[in-house]
């Protein structure tokens, strides 16, 4: 039942002893990497003479916004640091006289001397290049080949600023938009928000919201993305080579923080589309001590609607977003954050309403223990969940169901010296799963019955610089997920029928799995301008989503890994090429990867998802492998950017009970996915962009033949997936107009362009007979060509 | 639940549609695989009639045109419990049909069907009868502005406690099939009063013959596949070929059935 997984990973551990045995070893496993961490480190220090410490924040000079992942170097020499998810830095030194180096992309580099004769907090400001005046030019060297030297495989970080240039559906400008027209990331369907990742299923990415994990991303039904990109400061999205931090999905993680408010000043800033419209305001809570900033955005598409048609009289069909966040410096070495989200969809007609919806909170504390040691913890919530709320006459019914979490975790960065960073943490998740619970005239359902589990990690890794050459990112990460009580566990036979049922108390740990993931990411530099770049990562994935259908949908059931469902295991490894040209204007990059995943969960044809309290009897279990070949050249400087992005790629599924057993292309299996995005800045006010995206058509079924049962056409089927939809390509244009631009306002006006050649690229193919009785192709085409409009504004 | 969501679902879909005046649907020219035909047998044996009436045909091509290739040569059995066979002939219109046959409830049958030398086989248990017990009605404003007022009706019935109940309800309005299909199992429900709606509306000078089908198991777990894979496009699911209870990669289903009907002049 549980594949090859379970005999190498897997402990069933319905006996005490065996439990505590396996557990134990492999905690004092854990113990003794991190121990020989710590020894290594110092080791290390002890070689060092009169060694002090140069530590602080990287900041934002015009709002005081922390920095991330920006580059603190030593003039003239190859060391350095970066600063990590909070803006900190810390660089151990001889003692000595040195120019050290501040530098991030979009940002002028400021040099600073520091005489290093004790321990220094510097807290750094830079300015961004588009505050700094004509005639000084700074080229940032440092931070421009970061992707050369960086022990980063298979990452993306997205410049959310310059994102917003990019054309889009309907002008909501959307950071996974802008990620799936970068390698190895592909849209879900035409218009969507949700993304494979590298073959990956959609629920295979780990999407993650000032840490808090968000279940559902998208709004109307996938069409936008729950991010309101005027909230966000960073997005970063690890394809592979996934550091040992993160753990709970198989194939990638997306980390999006947000923006901490402007510290200096109270400002506001917003846009106006057609059919959306956002505002943020944010300050200071006390001048450079905290801020606060709050972003709405909300949709009136069904209010435009109307005006077109009286069809959606009486329905509703609109989603919002808030985002909110303070944070206040306590002391020196202490501050914290509150961080919040809260979206919802509503879709109704006069006596039924269906709505969804995440919420998440996150509060954080940071604290610098001293120079070299950095500790955040955090506590988190973070729910999914969705409703049905039916009237007929005298009958109300009420339907719910959802994904709650709780999380508690801390993690340490430890700066022994400028050639170690050591990470190590803990995170504990409790998931309660609500199944759906049915609510008759406000009478509910007694015998609901949640599931409950625990997963938790425990990781240390070291980003280790062995030369000047050689640089290593490696770690090990070890989690463990518990099935907690009250449950009632259910034995079917073959024919779906419950023979045995087993009973569980309330906090039973009834079954647990436990997993060791090793995470390897190396580069090693072959010049200045190249390096080549290799990793390898495991990781388990504990929760599944069963989706409703082939488009996805707002009530796809998340469940846990429990004694029937084994955790899904992905194997990944990839290599790469980086070249920088040109004085850094090019940036070239190609990378191979292979992924194998065991252990994936489908189910069965016909099976119901919604509201089955059997589901567990209908699903089956699988296994797949993908592999690719990913080029992206980049252009970075001049009036023209952009890049070009091509993906080649295979992905393939097998399951016993699907195919007569043998390997099917999946539904993303998409040979080729090619991206073309140009920005052309025609002066500092007016610039216009454009993409084009040209991918294979899906995988797809379609019929081979078709017979009647009881007067009802019913297509033939034969192999899985062994059809194509017609392949994709879109042309969107886009047009920035600054209207205004002084320190007092800006304004300026966005129009874009949506598929501009009207393709019809097919969202689905559905097979029938017409009026006539002959059957048919007929092909649904959602967007053609699609104009917005959009003002934005900032005072 | 299925269909309300497909109704959301298109509510959405066109909604958005029609704001940017932007989807749109049209019949494509698309190159098919076609596959070597295979045997189709829809078998239903009802108990209110003593009858039982089985078509047999071949899977077409998709785009062929031409009415399904009926099999008039197939030699079919129906076997009971004690083992009596009794053959079931060919009639005028090409499908297969008996009367009057003794099917007894909860006795299990097997029918099988030899095409071209190969048999197909296929075994059900014949479904206890339940009572309608009557069918509720609720007065509706119009839908639109300026229709008319409609009656939603539901269909009550009291489950048979200790049985595994399959339900099928089958509505004619003025003699024509309406609604979506509909089935019910008792799984977690055993003798339950049961009250579940018909998904269209009647209207006033409408007759209607509410039917509450009794069916096997075999007939649920087929139209319930089959009702997924119905289900395709936006929303649907991942194709696949219903299975029925027939053996030997053959298509359809055998089943069994016995109705209570009530009729209304509205």
């Amino acid at each position: 039942m549980y594949g090859n997984a379970s005999e190498l990973f897997v402990e069933s551990f319905h006996s005490s002893i065996t439990f505590n045995v396996v557990l134990t070893n492999k905690l004092n496993f854990m113990r003794k990497i991190f121990f020989i961490f710590l020894v290594a480190c110092s080791f290390i220090q002890l070689h060092a003479q009169e060694e002090y410490t140069l530590s602080g924040y990287l900041k934002d000079a015009s709002t005081g916004e922390e920095l991330l992942y920006a580059t603190v170097a030593v003039k003239g020499t190859t060391i350095g640091a970066n600063t990590n998810l909070y803006g900190f830095y810390s660089l151990t030194l001889p003692a000595g006289t040195y120019d050290i180096i501040y530098s991030y992309i979009g940002y002028q580099s400021k040099t600073e001397q520091v005489i290093l004769d004790k321990n220094i907090t510097l807290d750094v400001e830079i300015d961004t290049e588009a505050n700094q005046l004509d005639e000084i030019v700074v080229t940032a060297d440092a931070e421009e080949d970061e992707n050369i030297r960086n022990t980063e495989v298979s990452v993306v970080t997205l410049d959310v600023a310059k994102s917003t240039k990019i054309p889009v559906l309907l002008g909501e400008k959307d950071v996974f938009k802008t990620l799936q027209l970068l390698p190895g990331v592909a849209s879900n369907s035409e218009g969507g928000s949700g993304f494979f990742v590298r073959g990956g299923a959609t629920d295979q990415n780990l999407v993650l919201l000032d840490e808090a994990p968000v279940y559902n991303a998208s709004h109307l039904l996938g069409f936008f993305s729950v991010f309101n990109s005027d909230a966000l400061k960073d997005v970063k999205l690890y394809k592979g080579g996934i550091p040992a931090q993160y753990g709970g999905r198989a194939s990638s993680v997306m980390d999006i923080r947000m923006k901490n408010g402007n510290m200096r000043e109270w400002q506001a800033s917003g846009g106006i589309g057609l059919i959306s419209s956002r505002a943020t305001i944010e300050g200071p809570i006390v001048k450079d001590k905290g801020s606060i900033i709050v972003s709405g955005r909300r949709t009136y598409a069904d209010v435009v609607g109307r005006l077109f048609t009286d069809a959606l009289d009486g329905t509703s069909l609109f989603f919002y977003d808030l985002n909110a966040k303070a944070n206040y410096k306590v002391t020196d070495k202490d501050r914290i954050y509150i961080s919040s989200y809260f979206g919802r969809d509503a879709l109704g007609i006069e006596n039924f309403g269906f709505d969804w919806g995440n919420q998440t909170f996150t509060s954080r504390w940071n604290r610098t223990i001293n120079e070299k040691l950095f500790v955040n913890t955090s506590v988190i919530y973070s729910d999914y969940n969705y409703g049905f709320d039916i009237s007929a006459g005298e009958i109300e019914i009420d339907l719910s169901a959802g994904i709650f979490d709780y999380t508690l975790k801390q993690d340490f960065n430890y700066y022994p010296n400028p050639n170690n960073k050591v990470s190590f943490g803990w995170i504990s998740n409790l998931h309660r799963f609500k199944p759906v619970n049915f609510v008759f005239n406000n009478t509910e359902d007694d015998n609901i019955e949640f599931q409950n589990a625990l997963e938790s990690g425990l990781y240390a890794g070291n980003e280790q610089k062995i030369n000047s050459r050689l640089s290593l990112n490696y770690g090990l990460r070890f989690s463990i997920f518990n099935n907690i009580g009250p449950y009632t566990e259910k034995v079917y036979d073959d024919e779906n029928n419950v023979i045995e049922e087993t009973s569980y108390e309330e906090f039973d740990f009834y079954h647990t799995y436990t997993g060791l993931e090793p995470r390897l990411s190396s580069t090693y530099l072959l010049n200045e301008k190249s390096s080549i770049k290799f990793s390898y990562n495991r990781n388990f994935q504990y929760l599944q989503l069963l989706e409703n259908s082939n488009s996805g949908s707002p009530t796809d059931v998340w469940i846990p890994s429990s004694p029937f469902v084994a955790p899904t295991i992905a194997d990944q490894v990839a290599i790469g090429f980086f070249r920088n040209f040109n004085n850094n204007t090019y940036r070239f990059s190609t990378e191979l990867y292979y992924k194998t995943l065991q252990n994936t969960v489908d189910y069965e044809d016909g099976a119901e998802i919604f509201g089955n309290s059997d589901l567990e009897a209908e699903l089956i279990f699988g296994e797949g492998r993908a592999a690719g070949a990913e080029i992206l050249l980049e252009k970075t400087k001049g009036k023209l950017t952009g890049w070009v992005s091509y993906t080649l790629s295979r992905v393939r599924n097998r399951a016993d009970e699907i195919n007569n057993g043998d390997w099917y292309s999946a539904r993303q299996d998409r040979t080729h996915d090619l991206s073309i995005v140009a920005i052309y800045e025609l002066t500092p006010k007016i610039n216009f962009s454009g993409s084009w995206v040209y991918y294979t058509g899906d995988a797809v079924t379609f019929p081979a033949g078709k017979y009647f049962i009881d007067g009802t056409l019913v297509n033939l089927y034969t192999e899985r997936n062994a059809d194509r939809l017609p392949d994709y390509h879109r042309l969107d244009l886009g047009f920035t107009w600054i209207m205004k631009d002084s320190k007092k306002f800006y304004s300026d006006l966005n129009v874009s362009v949506y598929n501009a050649y009207n393709r019809k690229n097919a969202f689905t193919i559905t097979f029938d007979e017409n009026d006539a009785g002959q059957t048919e192709a007929t092909r649904l085409a959602l967007f053609g060509t699609i104009p917005s409009i959009t003002w934005n504004f900032r005072f | 639940m299925r269909t309300k969501m497909r109704y959301i679902y298109d509510i959405a879909i066109w909604g958005m549609g029609l704001m940017m005046l932007a989807s749109c649907e049209d019949v494509i020219d698309l190159e098919l695989d076609n596959t070597d035909p295979r045997v189709v047998v829809e078998a239903l044996a009802d108990i209110n009639t003593s009858s039982i009436s089985i078509n047999v045909t071949l899977t077409n091509d998709f785009y062929e045109q031409a009415a399904p290739n009926q099999v008039t040569d197939a030699e079919i059995t129906l076997k009971n419990e004690a083992g009596d066979e009794v053959n079931i002939p060919v009639n005028s219109e090409g499908s297969y049909s008996l009367s009057p046959i003794n099917l007894i409830e909860g006795e299990i049958y097997e029918l099988e069907v030899i095409v071209d030398g190969i048999s197909y086989t296929a075994e059900t248990t014949a479904p206890f009868k339940v009572p309608l017990l009557g069918i509720d009605t609720i007065l509706r404003p119009p839908f639109f502005q300026g229709g008319d007022p409609f009656i939603q009706s539901f269909y009550r019935w009291f489950d048979n406690e200790n049985q595994d109940n399959f339900y099928r309800l089958r509505t004619f309005v003025n003699d024509t099939i309406v609604g979506p299909y509909a089935f019910y199992s008792d799984n977690q429900l055993d003798g339950e009063l049961f009250v579940r709606p018909l998904m269209a509306p009647v209207f006033f000078g409408d007759t209607a013959r509410f039917q509450l089908i009794s069916i096997d198991k075999s007939t649920y777990d087929y139209f319930i596949e089959l009702q997924a894979v119905l289900n395709q496009g936006f929303g649907g699911t991942t194709p696949f070929n219903p299975k029925g209870n027939f053996d030997n990669n053959a298509l359809g289903y055998f089943g069994i059935s016995s109705y209570e009907e009530i009729e209304f002049q509205f």
